[in-house]
Formats: structure tokens, C-alpha cells, sequence
């Protein structure tokens, strides 16, 4: 555990502080898929003795309302990770105000942090913002309200004064990742076959400059250095806590980019799997994680695979050279497709972010895509799935549309001027197509689902050795997601020629739902028919005891 | 669905339970997701007809402003 005595550091220096914990705090956000940004404040304020309890966004408005009647808190803090969601948090501001709560509220995020003065302007019931990363802030703000001690001059804040918008300088980052307590981890995990999933941290910031992405312009302002990583034998012993103590056994590592590009940080991740072997948890465990594609190498990854790593989730985002270039990901096509080959080769399962359009499209570029998509997934090794660029608040991209007179929508919806006013019809043809037949996006949609099947499987083949017939269903799998893969590639291209060539799309929505239907019945029927066909081997591994026919 | 009835007498920790991953969406993903896994396809079904019935509706609406005003649909949607 880090070492709280430890007073000559961030951390450290806030144990002099004088504060009065007898008053609560409240954290809302969202807690789906657990919020480590939420854990780790919640952790950091109950390190200096403050009572904290975290609300779900998602529940309803009057349990919400009881839960923060109830605790009389000091502070309400709000945590906001979906810019559109702006007038949802207002709206619950106003009402909890309306109620008589008078709590100070304050709220922190990508969105509140760097578009502080429209965070301060859309939510008028905020007394503050805690921009950038928000635990020694908060912590600070908290220790000025409960001791009547001015907090408009601690650092890392915005708030209103007057008829203008008031920042103070900028707090640094956390230099040392190691000295926050574990996050609070109090969430009911996912179970994937009877294996509780949790998230975690290795490393926080990301030092690259992709310009639809908020997430480095989040590091950069603040002063501090931009990637920081945590001490291998820290990581490896939390796992091994979350492992023995509450049976995790998936390890998603939430890091922006995890630390394995370049000899630097193969040294430490090669340090990092010395760990997690000392104690003694590979064979035991599964993890995830997020990487740029020109960060794989073979060698490091057969090592990483070894130890565990079973996905790895990579933001291809482009098939076109010129995608890639408007999008600022210093990569090229090539790169994208030796890494994907690399990881197919090592036997990795690999997931990947994809846009289909962005400002620099035109319909040749969007065959390109299709042609890159059908090149890297057209074997079926992962379904594929697709979005268009959306300009966020804070990314560079947004400010070169805004420049270029070509940014338009709001805050709630984002939106951009193709150069070829076409391109506009098609992406409402290709929106409305594959989201009214739930291919992508909606209720149980297929693309999600065949992921899912595909992180269920690699569990299956990693941790549960007894099942049999594995490579069988693998091979169900794959000719599921190849084909649908395909119809989706068909669908993508025709939609093009269809406006290309002016004339009708050849697939109707009607029969596309009925082929997703059909699509979604046959992965439901395989999963399910091999689970039941299997199921006394997966409760035997899972150390269940098999109920005897009576 | 054969398997349909079969499933629900797996282990609930057996059954397929994707995460619904990043955006939460809207409310209505909340209840759904809230419902034993048994009587979430219905309401799928009822959802996924209405959108259907809507988009037929706004097709039909393109294709008649099309005739009025001489041009094209977009994109046959």
C-alpha cells in the first residue's frame, strides 16, 4: 500500500491540512461498468477521513434525492463523461436544489475541465468546477468548506463571480500514481461464465495527439508530466487483493494507451509480468488492454499473452491515409494491418475503434475503409463495427472545423460539414439502415454481441482447461462473424454505389433486420446450445459442485 | 429460439450477459437491462418493430415529398 505518513509529497503534504470529516460527501456518476475516476476520489477523500458515498446517476431521481437528503453532505460532487448529458446533470442539479438541498456543488470531467465557462453557463446551480484531474482538488475544497476557509483561491478551480467566470492557476498532476489509495471499488462486478470482471489502472495520460481525442489536451494543460505510470509490484498487488478477496479474475485496464511503446516501457511492462508471475497469478487471471497499434511487438506481446493479456483494444479509426492524417494519428494504413496481423499470428484477440467518416471524407475514401475492414476482419476474428468522428469540446479538431466555418449542432449534438454535401444523406441512408436493423447500435444489437461472444470464448479457452470442444465453437464463431461481417461490408459498399450511381440501395431495412435477426437467433443458439452441452465441465472448473440427477 | 427455455435453467453466472458498453443511451436501456433476461426480448421485439414501423413511415414520407416536388429520395431511405 502507499505510504500515507509519507508528508513530502502531493498526497502527502494534504495530512497537515486542518479539516473537519463529521459531514459526509457525495460523489454522483455514472457506475455503470464500475468509474474508477469516481473510485479514486471517493478513496482519497476517505484516506483523510471523510464518510463518501457514491450515487448512481442511472437510478432514479427520488432515490437520489432521499440518499443526499439523508446524508446532509458538505459537498455534492458530479461527475460528467458524456458532454451530451450536460442538461441531464442540470436538471438533477435543479431538482435536488428545488428539494433544499445546499450542499456546494461542484462538478468534474473531460468536458467540465476543459470547457469550464459552458460547464459554469449550461449549470447554473454549480458553485464550482474541479478541472483536470480532480483528487487533490476536491480534497482541498472539501477541507476549506468544512473549516469556513475561503475556497475560491485554492488551484484547479473555476467558479462564477459576479457577471464574469473566475479560473485559478492550473493544479499539477499527480506526479506519483502510486501514493492515491486503492479506488473504491464497492460495485457489484460483471461476470462473464461465472468470473467477476473489474477494472483497473496502470498508468494515467496518453502522449499522443489525435485530434478528435479530449484526452491529451486533459493532460497538457496542466502542468506535470503527461504519462506517469504506476509502480509494477503496486498493480500486481492490487490484482492479487481484487483476486483472492473477491474472486476477480478479468482485469480491464482502463489506461488511455498502456505503457508498451518503446524500450522505456518495455521495460517496465516486462517488469509489470515479473510481478503479476511472483505472485503467482498467471493461469489464475485474464486482463485487457488499450495500445496504439505501432506499439506491437511480437516479442513483448507473446510474453504479455502469456502472462494473461487476452485482448487487446486498439484505435485503428481509419482504412484511408488521409483518414489518418485528419485525424492525427502519426500512423499509416500499413502499420494498422501489421499490428493486426501480429496479433492474429500470436493467436491475441483484438478489438479496435473505427470511423467510418470523418471530415476528410469522400465515398472513394469510404471504400477504402470497407476494403480495410474486409482486410483486417473479414476473416471473421472479430465483428466489425463502426461510427463516424464526432467534434468533442477540447479537441483540436473541433477548433479547425469552427476555423473552416464547418462545425455545426450543439453541445448535446456535435456536428461537421462534409466537403461533399452527399456524404451527409449517406451517413442519415447508413445511420438509419444499420441502427434500425440493430446491427450496431441499439437494444441487443448484433456487432456488441458477437464481441462479447468472442471475450467469452477467450475465457473459455484460457480459464476454464476442462471444457471440450473448443476450436468446434471457435470455429461456430468465426463463420458467424465472417458472415455477417460480410453482409455488413456489402451493405456499407452498395450504399455507396447507390449514391455514386444514383439509384436505389439493393437491401431494404425490412430485409436487413430479418438477416440481423437470423444473424443474432444463430449466435444465441450456438453459445447457448455449447454451454448447456458443456455445462458440468464449466462448473467444474469454476469449483461448483454439479447437482446430481435426483 | 429452440434453446430459448433450455437457457433460463442455466446457472444465472452461465448465461450470456454482454456489458452494453460506453454510452449508456437512453432511459428506456436502463429498464430494459432491469428486466429478468426471460422478458427483455419481448419488449426488444416491441422496440425494434416500432422503430421498423417508423422508418416506413418517414421512407414513405421521403418518397411522397419526392413525387412532389420532382427529385430524388435520399438515398431510398
Amino acid at each position: 500500500m502507499p505510504d500515507l505518513l509519507n508528508v513530502c509529497s502531493d498526497f502527502g503534504n494534504t495530512l497537515a491540512r486542518p479539516r473537519d470529516t463529521t459531514r459526509p460527501v457525495v460523489l454522483v456518476g455514472f457506475k455503470r461498468q464500475g468509474n474508477l475516476g469516481l473510485g479514486y476520489l471517493a478513496s482519497t477523500l476517505r484516506a483523510r477521513g471523510y464518510p463518501v458515498e457514491i450515487l448512481d446517476f442511472e437510478d432514479p431521481y427520488e432515490k437520489i434525492r432521499d440518499a443526499v437528503l439523508r446524508a446532509q453532505p458538505v459537498l455534492v460532487g458530479f461527475s460528467l463523461i458524456f458532454q451530451f448529458y450536460i442538461f441531464r446533470f442540470e436538471e438533477l442539479m435543479r431538482h435536488l436544489r428545488a428539494d433544499g438541498v445546499s450542499a456546494h456543488f461542484t462538478m468534474g470531467g473531460h468536458f467540465p475541465s476543459l470547457s469550464h465557462e459552458h460547464a459554469l453557463e449550461l449549470a447554473p446551480q454549480l458553485d464550482s468546477v474541479v478541472r483536470f484531474e480532480g483528487e487533490l482538488t476536491l480534497l482541498e475544497l472539501v477541507d476549506c468548506l468544512t473549516t469556513g476557509q475561503d475556497w475560491r483561491s485554492i488551484q484547479g478551480i473555476a467558479y462564477r463571480q459576479s457577471n464574469y467566470i473566475v479560473a485559478t492557476p492550473m493544479r499539477a498532476l499527480v506526479h506519483d500514481l502510486d501514493e492515491l489509495p486503492y479506488p473504491d471499488r464497492a460495485i457489484q462486478p460483471h461476470i462473464i461464465l461465472g468470473r467477476p470482471v473489474m477494472q483497473m489502472l496502470a498508468s494515467r495520460g496518453c502522449a499522443r495527439t489525435c485530434s478528435f481525442c479530449s484526452i491529451h489536451m486533459f493532460y497538457r494543460s496542466a502542468p506535470g508530466k503527461v504519462v506517469r505510470t504506476r509502480r509494477p509490484a503496486e498493480i500486481a498487488c492490487e490484482m492479487k487483493m481484487l483476486h483472492e478477496e473477491r474472486g476477480i479474475s478479468l482485469f480491464l485496464f482502463q489506461d488511455d494507451d498502456f505503457p508498451v511503446f518503446g524500450p522505456a516501457w518495455h521495460r517496465w511492462t516486462r517488469e509489470f509480468l515479473a510481478e503479476l508471475y511472483r505472485q503467482d497469478l498467471p493461469g489464475r487471471i485474464l486482463w485487457k488492454i488499450n495500445a496504439r497499434a505501432d506499439a506491437i511487438d511480437p516479442e513483448l506481446f507473446a510474453e504479455m499473452r502469456d502472462a494473461g493479456m487476452y485482448l487487446v483494444y486498439m484505435g485503428l479509426e481509419s482504412g484511408s491515409e488521409e483518414g489518418l492524417v485528419t485525424l492525427n494519428k502519426s500512423i499509416t494504413v500499413q502499420q494498422n494491418i501489421r499490428a493486426v496481423d501480429s496479433l492474429k499470428k500470436l493467436g491475441i484477440l483484438f478489438d479496435f475503434g473505427f470511423m467510418l467518416l470523418d471530415p476528410s471524407s469522400t465515398f472513394e475514401s469510404i471504400l477504402e475503409n470497407v476494403a480495410f475492414l474486409r482486410r483486417i476482419v473479414g476473416d471473421g476474428y472479430m465483428a466489425a463495427e463502426f461510427c463516424r468522428m464526432i467534434p468533442y469540446d477540447g479537441t483540436p479538431i473541433k477548433d479547425q472545423l469552427a476555423q473552416q466555418g464547418r462545425l455545426r449542432g450543439d453541445i448535446c449534438h456535435p456536428d461537421y460539414d462534409f466537403l461533399d454535401p452527399h456524404l451527409y444523406d449517406f451517413y442519415v441512408a447508413v445511420n438509419e439502415m444499420l441502427n434500425i436493423t440493430g446491427w450496431i447500435h441499439g437494444l441487443q444489437a448484433l456487432s456488441p454481441q458477437l464481441k462479447y461472444a468472442w471475450s467469452e470464448f477467450a475465457v473459455i479457452e484460457r480459464l476454464f482447461p476442462s471444457v471440450p470442444d473448443v476450436q468446434a465453437y471457435k470455429q461456430t464463431l468465426r463463420r458467424i462473424t465472417r458472415q455477417s461481417n460480410e453482409v455488413l461490408f456489402e451493405v456499407v459498399e452498395d450504399l455507396v454505389y447507390a449514391f455514386i450511381e444514383d439509384r436505389k440501395p439493393k437491401y431494404s431495412q425490412d430485409a436487413l433486420r430479418e438477416e440481423c435477426r437470423v444473424f443474432v437467433e444463430n449466435l444465441l443458439d450456438a453459445r447457448n446450445e455449447y454451454v448447456l452441452r458443456n455445462r458440468s465441465y464449466f462448473l467444474k472448473d469454476l469449483g461448483v459442485e454439479v447437482p446430481q440427477p435426483a | 429460439m429452440g434453446l430459448e427455455k433450455e437457457v433460463f435453467r442455466l446457472e444465472e453466472f452461465l448465461r450470456f450477459n454482454p456489458i452494453n458498453p460506453g454510452d449508456p443511451g437512453p432511459e428506456i436501456y436502463r429498464v430494459v437491462a432491469s428486466l429478468p433476461q426471460e422478458r427483455q426480448q419481448a419488449v426488444v421485439s416491441v422496440i425494434s418493430e416500432a422503430v421498423g414501423a417508423i422508418a416506413n413511415i418517414k421512407g414513405a414520407a421521403y418518397g411522397k415529398i419526392a413525387g412532389i416536388i420532382g427529385g430524388k429520395t435520399q438515398g431510398g431511405v
